[in-house]
């Protein structure tokens, strides 16, 4: 289990997020001075190691973070929104992304499953100062190496 | 060999080393309990009639070539045929030795089988039980 590789991962699997509303940027990592709206894979959360013999298998839920700007105005609502559902611009569906060859869930084949599990929904964060809107997806990984 | 918590045990499938789809493994070396008892003794009396020994394993579910489904779907019985294949389960992937037995068989079977089974969110697991059909043995070498 790489998590640095799982990062990567998921931040490239987040670029389909790109193609709907607001652009945002994507960061593998939490960063200082994050300019809205942008996505970062904040942070492994928790961690179970050996689901199978021999050490054949981890379990890691990792936590992704959208900011998406002031939380009064109706357009980062909106972008919100569409990140939270399944539609264009959805979180789950760009990180679910089933590989060409394969069809599994793998991050591009970086690892052997992945299944965003839940969101937090709206949540208010304050960011250099100010009250910034946002939500966190848990996203849970399986890997075998 | 002092106490342990079971992480690396070592499990042969015919002969394919399944064990980091391994989540659980129990070897079962069970005699059936036969009733003998008698007038006057106030107590049942018993005495071991027929080996009854089986492997219970719990697979994380893997289709690769050469893994869980690959291994097992071959070997399951049918009417017209009753596979039977070794296994052997180890308690540590270390050399077999008198700290580190080896409880094998040649001819456990399969006779049920589950390719597919969880509910949603869960881990995809099966649990198989494969029945012998001679005794398995402790082996130190």
């Amino acid at each position: 289990m790489d998590i640095g590789v799982i990062r990567e991962g998921l931040a490239e699997m987040l670029k389909a997020v790109q193609d709907g509303l607001g652009k945002p940027q994507i960061f593998p990592y939490a960063m200082d001075g994050p300019i809205v709206p942008c996505i970062r894979v904040l942070r492994p959360d928790l961690i179970g190691y050996d689901v199978a013999m021999q050490g054949g298998g981890d379990t890691i839920d990792m936590i992704v973070q959208v900011l998406v700007g002031n939380l009064s105005e109706i357009d980062s609502q909106q972008l919100l929104d569409s990140y939270l559902g399944r539609g264009a611009g959805s979180v789950k569906t760009a990180i679910e992304q089933q590989d060409p060859a394969s069809g599994a869930r793998s991050l591009g084949g970086r690892v052997d499953d992945v299944w965003v599990r839940e969101s937090t929904g709206y949540r208010v964060y304050t960011v250099g100062g100010a009250e910034v809107l946002g939500a966190e997806w848990t996203v849970q990984v399986e890997t075998t190496d | 060999m002092p106490k342990f918590v079971i992480l690396d045990a070592s499990v042969l499938i015919n002969g394919v080393d399944l064990s980091a789809r391994v989540a659980q493994v129990e070897v079962q070396m069970n005699s059936d309990d036969v009733d003998v008892s008698t007038m006057g003794a106030g107590v049942h009396q018993h005495l071991a009639g027929l080996r009854a020994d089986a492997y219970i394993v719990t697979f994380l579910s893997d289709f690769d070539a050469a893994m869980v489904d690959a291994t097992l779907a071959p070997l399951q019985a049918s009417a017209s045929s009753t596979p039977e294949f070794p296994i052997k389960v180890r308690a540590h992937q270390t050399a077999v030795s008198s700290i580190n037995p080896s409880f094998e068989c040649l001819k456990a079977i399969l006779l049920t089988y589950s390719p597919i089974a969880g509910a949603i969110g869960a881990r995809s697991e099966t649990q198989v039980t494969f029945p012998s059909n001679d005794m398995i043995t402790r082996h130190t070498t």
